[in-house]
Parts: structure tokens; C-alpha cells; sequence
């Protein structure tokens, strides 16, 4: 299979060097950082630079930028990609990407779906990514109404081979939604945590909770502002849930109410059981 | 395996799933529910992602079908099979009442019951012309020309006939036969089976002396799997440690294989008990149970019958009978209808 990549970050970096370390497809790549492309193409992630010629050759189109750049890239190219070709964006957020493309894709009449790989790092770029980060993970795909069989198949087998445990299905809302809480919720907690004025004194005081909670604080402050501007409905729900939550055990704390801090504690508890991961 | 689809698919999605499956050897039988489109796939569908086809606009379920019989399974096929003979409906809520005598002996006799038990409110006639007997110094039938005079009673009395077949060979003389019957004995002749499923004509399997459900309703696939979906089953009792009676009717197979499978279910009380004092009563419990219909055994002269007359109603027996049963009938369904 010919498989291009827009954008060669720590999502396409990833997605390059997983093919090329795991498979016999070709990888033909594009990054506007040309650091970036001369790196990519010395380590061997990618075979040759996306060009519009070789565009018109691949199977299958991985789209690792961010939600505005990928639809501003389809719309540029849309009458580049060929009917056969599989385009499968990669964005973080779906219902604005999804709504976008697929009436794009219909028009020119090649396949699209949106994707979104359960996998990540707090740094960015291509110098991070790694030929592992999508091992025993989780491949979100949110099929639409022209999403056949074939590309489905090939889907399944291509995420496979590069490492996925599997795929996962959903549809762009339902994505949004709960990606709203297991991602965006975090990384936006992450960013307020530590901004305590005590986390700069934190050294000899702290250990795996201070280093958990404040993993994502390195986040890329572009990228996460489209993402989650994106989101706004459903990531502001989320903040109001947590908010309210703080608000109890702020309250049971002021009220010294020991009884109602441990029942709030032990639900907290419960609820990890049954909601599970680590 | 069956794809449960959502309602009013997208004609241009369907059609590639169909080809996609096509391409992997699978066979598909469509059946359409009342509120929605049921794929159901004979072949190698282990190999078959179920994850995949789930992820399908279309697709609403995807299930596995543990059961050997795919085409008789009712999740293959939620409604009712109805199939219409001669004007007749079986299936479906509707009760058939088959009537007429073990074996056609003389166009006098055919004609006659077939006229009485017309009368009476059949709306089949049956008339054995092959009969499989136990001994080979009984009366076998009068074959060929059995049919001959089933034929002439069909004609004077517009009645659909239902006659066994007891070989392949034979088939060319069943032209006029509207519903070709399997015997107890015959039910897992695989090779008939495949025979008539290669013919259009309904077969009514008639269950095996010690068949399981299982079993008989995998001689209905087997005739369906030949082509032809216009199946009937009918029990005729099972061979128990009893011999008071000459088989034990197992009426538990009534609302058993109402579950099971979407073909109409037949009783017939005079072979399951071989009297005919006890005809009445389990036809009555038998329509109690919710069967299509019901096969019973109706001679002008019971005393004299060539065959089975002890389990014969005489044709003022029938008329009696055949009224209770079709007040039972109307009873049953308000009742149904009311819960």
C-alpha cells in the first residue's frame, strides 16, 4: 500500500516510523518544518516527501495536523486524491473535523473516516515520536454512512499491523463527548494544578501523584487551545461536573464534616473500581 | 450469523455489504420484518469480523447463530412463514384443517369424504396413495392410481390435496399434489429431502418416531437449503415407553418450535394415538397450543378402512369436531389478542 502523511509530528512521526518499522508499505510524507522532512527522510520514517504527483497514487491518507490545518489541507487538495484513496484524519477532536471533510469526500468521491489513535506523549514533534507509541493501543474510527466493508477491512488490517490492539468504533458526537473527560478534562486539571504557587517548592515534597497529576502539564498550548475551542459544549460540561465535585469536598472540609468527606472519599474509590484503567 | 439492519438502509450501503459478503463465499437470505431487514448468512462466517460489520452505518446488530438450522431459525426470520396452497393460507394464525382418509382405496370413497369433510370446514384433503407400512403383507396403497382418484376428488371439490411421497422416483406423478408430504420414517432421507427442496412445491415433514427437534428442523433445512422455503412441520407423536397409545403426542413441540423456527407447525392426533376416541381431545389441546393446523384422519367407513381405521373418525365425527375446533380457534386468538 502507498500511504501518505500529512504532517510528520508525534502523531505522523509515530504513524511513519510504526509502517516503515513494521510493514513493506511505501510512506510518502509531508511536514511544513523542513528540519523536520530532512530528519524524517534520514531516519528512514519516510521513503520520498508527499508531492501532488505521488498524492494521486495513495492508498490510503493519514492526516496528523491540527482540526483547522487538516480541513484547510482538504480543501486544497480535495481534487488531488483519487477516488480509491482511504482519507482518515487523525484529529483529536471529531465533529468539527468529520462534518467538515465528509461532504468533500462525497463530492470528490474518495473514502474518508475520522480517526482518532488512543495514544500520546506530553511532548510534541517529530524528534518524539517513536516506532512503539501506538503498541496494545486503541484505534478510534467514527464510520459514516459511506463507509464500506473494504475500507473498513483495510482499515482494520493496516492499524493492526502497525501496532494497534484494535479498533475502537464510535461516531464524531459520541467521540467528543467522552474525549471531553478522558483527555481534554485531564489536560486542562493538569494545567491548573500546577499552578499553585507551592509546585515550585514541591522538590523533596513530592512523588508518583505530584508526577501523575502533572504529566500533561507540558502540553502544546496551540494545539490544545484549537482542541479544545472545538470542544467548548462538551469539555465546559466536564469542567462544571469537577467543579461541583471540588465544591463538595470544599465544603465538608470547611464544615469539618468528617462523615461526609469519607463518603465522599469512598465513592470516589467505588467509582474508580468500576470505571477501571490504570 | 444475522445482520439486524436499521430501518430504510442506504440502498448504495447494502448493496456493497451484499457484494462484500458475496465475495467471502457467504450466502445471504433477506428477510424483511415488519420494522426492519434481517440479513441472514449461510456459509464460513467464523471467519467474518462482527466487529466490523457492527461498525456499518446500516447495520444495527450483528449476531451469531449458535443452532445448526440457519433458513428454519426463526432469528433468521422473526415473522411467521405463510404459505398459500390452492387458495389456503397455512401459517401465520390461520387454522388448516387437512382431513381425508389414511389411503385412497376407491374414487367413491376419496369423493365421498372429501365432500363431507369440505362440508365440515376442511380446507385440505389428504389421501395416502404410497404408504409406508410396518408390515410388507399390509395394504401398501394404491400408488399411481391413488393419486389418480385424489386428483378427481380435488376436482370435484376444489380441496388442495397434501399426499406422502415415499421416493425421489416417484416425484413426476405428484404433479397435481399441492403439498408434498415427508413421512415419520422418511424425515431423514437426506436425498429426498434435497429432491424436493429442488422442486417448488411446499413439503410437510412429518417428524421422525425418535427425532429431536434439533433433528427434524434439520430436515427442514435441508429442504430449504435446496431452495425451497415453503416448509411445514408435523408432529404425529414420538415413540415413548407407552403402548397404550401408539405414540405419544408431544404437544410441548407446538409452542417449542413456535420458538424456535418461523414454519408452520402441523399436529396430527390419529397417528399419535392410533384412536379415535382420543382424536378429539388432542386436537382440541393441540389447537389450545397455538399449531397452524391440524391433520386428521377421516373415513366414510372407519370399520372397514384398508388402513388405520381404528384411528379414523367416521365424517359425523369430523363435522362435530371440526366446529369445536374452529370455535376453539377464534377462542384461543381473542384470548391472545386480549393479553
Amino acid at each position: 500500500m502507498n500511504v501518505g502523511i500529512v504532517g510528520l509530528g508525534l502523531i505522523g512521526g509515530s504513524m511513519a516510523k510504526s509502517i516503515k518499522n513494521r510493514t513493506a508499505h511505501i510512506v510518502w510524507g509531508a511536514d511544513l518544518n523542513a528540519e523536520t522532512m530532512t530528519l524524517a527522510r534520514l531516519s528512514g520514517a519516510i521513503d520520498a516527501p508527499l508531492s501532488d504527483e505521488n498524492l494521486r497514487a495513495c492508498d490510503l491518507l493519514l492526516l496528523a495536523i491540527r482540526p483547522n490545518a487538516a480541513l484547510e489541507w482538504v480543501r486544497a487538495n480535495a481534487d488531488k486524491i483519487e477516488a480509491r484513496t482511504i482519507v482518515v484524519d487523525l484529529c483529536g477532536v471529531k465533529r468539527v473535523v468529520c462534518s467538515a471533510i465528509a461532504p468533500i469526500a462525497k463530492m470528490h468521491g474518495f473514502a474518508y473516516i475520522g480517526g482518532h489513535p488512543m495514544a500520546g506523549r506530553e511532548r510534541s514533534g517529530f524528534v518524539s515520536s517513536g516506532i512503539d507509541l501506538f503498541s496494545g493501543a486503541s484505534m478510534i474510527l467514527t464510520p459514516n454512512e459511506r463507509t464500506d466493508m473494504q475500507t473498513l477491512e483495510t482499515l482494520k488490517s493496516f492499524f493492526t499491523d502497525i501496532g494497534f490492539a484494535g479498533l475502537t468504533f464510535s461516531n464524531p458526537d459520541e467521540h467528543d463527548r467522552i474525549i471531553a473527560y478522558t483527555s481534554q478534562l485531564a489536560h486542562i486539571v493538569s494545567s491548573a494544578y500546577i499552578k499553585s504557587p507551592e509546585a515550585q517548592l514541591r522538590r523533596g515534597f513530592s512523588a508518583g501523584s505530584y508526577r501523575d497529576m502533572t504529566r500533561v502539564a507540558h502540553l502544546d498550548e496551540d494545539m490544545w487551545t484549537e482542541l479544545f475551542l472545538d470542544n467548548a459544549d462538551y469539555l465546559s460540561e466536564q469542567l462544571d461536573i469537577l467543579i461541583g465535585h471540588l465544591n463538595e469536598y470544599r465544603a465538608a472540609l470547611g464544615a469539618q464534616d468528617a462523615e461526609r468527606l469519607r463518603a465522599l472519599l469512598r465513592d470516589g474509590r467505588e467509582k474508580k473500581a468500576t470505571a477501571g484503567g490504570n | 450469523m444475522i445482520v439486524i439492519l436499521k430501518p430504510n438502509p442506504d440502498k448504495g450501503q447494502l448493496e456493497s455489504l451484499i457484494s462484500w459478503l458475496q465475495g467471502k463465499g457467504i450466502q445471504i437470505h433477506t428477510s424483511l420484518g415488519t420494522s426492519r431487514m434481517i440479513l441472514g448468512l449461510v456459509g464460513d462466517t467464523s471467519m467474518l469480523d462482527i466487529d466490523l460489520i457492527s461498525a456499518l452505518d446500516i447495520v444495527d446488530d450483528v449476531k451469531r447463530i449458535q443452532e445448526p438450522y440457519k433458513n428454519a431459525n426463526r432469528k433468521f426470520h422473526p415473522d411467521d412463514t405463510v404459505i398459500s396452497v390452492g387458495g389456503t393460507q397455512i401459517g401465520g394464525g390461520n387454522l388448516t384443517l387437512m382431513a381425508g382418509p389414511c389411503s385412497v382405496e376407491t374414487e367413491d370413497q376419496i369423493v365421498e369424504v372429501a365432500k363431507a369433510v369440505k362440508e365440515s370446514g376442511a380446507t385440505m384433503l389428504r389421501g395416502g396413495a404410497f404408504k409406508p407400512r410396518t408390515s410388507p403383507y399390509s395394504f401398501q396403497g394404491l400408488g399411481a392410481e391413488g393419486l389418480r382418484l385424489l386428483e378427481l376428488a380435488k376436482q370435484e371439490t376444489g380441496l388442495p390435496v397434501v399426499s406422502e411421497i415415499m421416493d425421489a422416483s416417484q416425484l413426476p406423478l405428484f404433479e397435481n399434489v399441492d403439498v408434498i408430504q415427508v413421512g415419520a420414517r422418511n424425515m431423514q432421507n437426506f436425498n429426498l429431502l434435497k429432491v424436493l427442496g429442488a422442486q417448488d412445491k411446499p413439503v410437510m415433514i412429518k417428524r421422525g418416531l425418535a427425532s429431536t427437534y434439533e433433528e427434524w428442523l434439520m430436515s427442514a433445512e435441508y429442504v430449504m437449503a435446496s431452495g425451497n422455503e415453503n416448509v411445514i412441520l408435523c408432529e404425529r407423536g414420538v415413540r415413548t415407553f407407552e403402548t397404550y397409545t401408539r405414540n405419544t403426542l408431544d404437544i410441548a413441540a407446538v409452542p417449542v418450535l413456535r420458538h424456535l423456527t418461523h414454519l408452520p407447525i402441523i399436529v396430527d392426533p390419529s397417528h399419535a394415538t392410533g384412536r379415535s376416541a382420543l382424536v378429539a381431545p388432542l386436537a382440541a389441546g393441540a389447537v389450545a397450543a397455538g399449531c397452524d393446523g391440524l391433520l386428521i384422519e377421516v373415513h366414510n367407513d372407519p370399520a372397514h378402512a384398508l388402513s388405520d381405521g381404528p384411528q379414523s373418525l367416521n365424517p359425523e365425527a369430523f363435522d362435530r369436531l371440526a366446529r369445536k375446533l374452529v370455535a376453539l380457534h377464534v377462542f384461543m386468538r381473542d384470548l391472545v389478542a386480549a393479553q
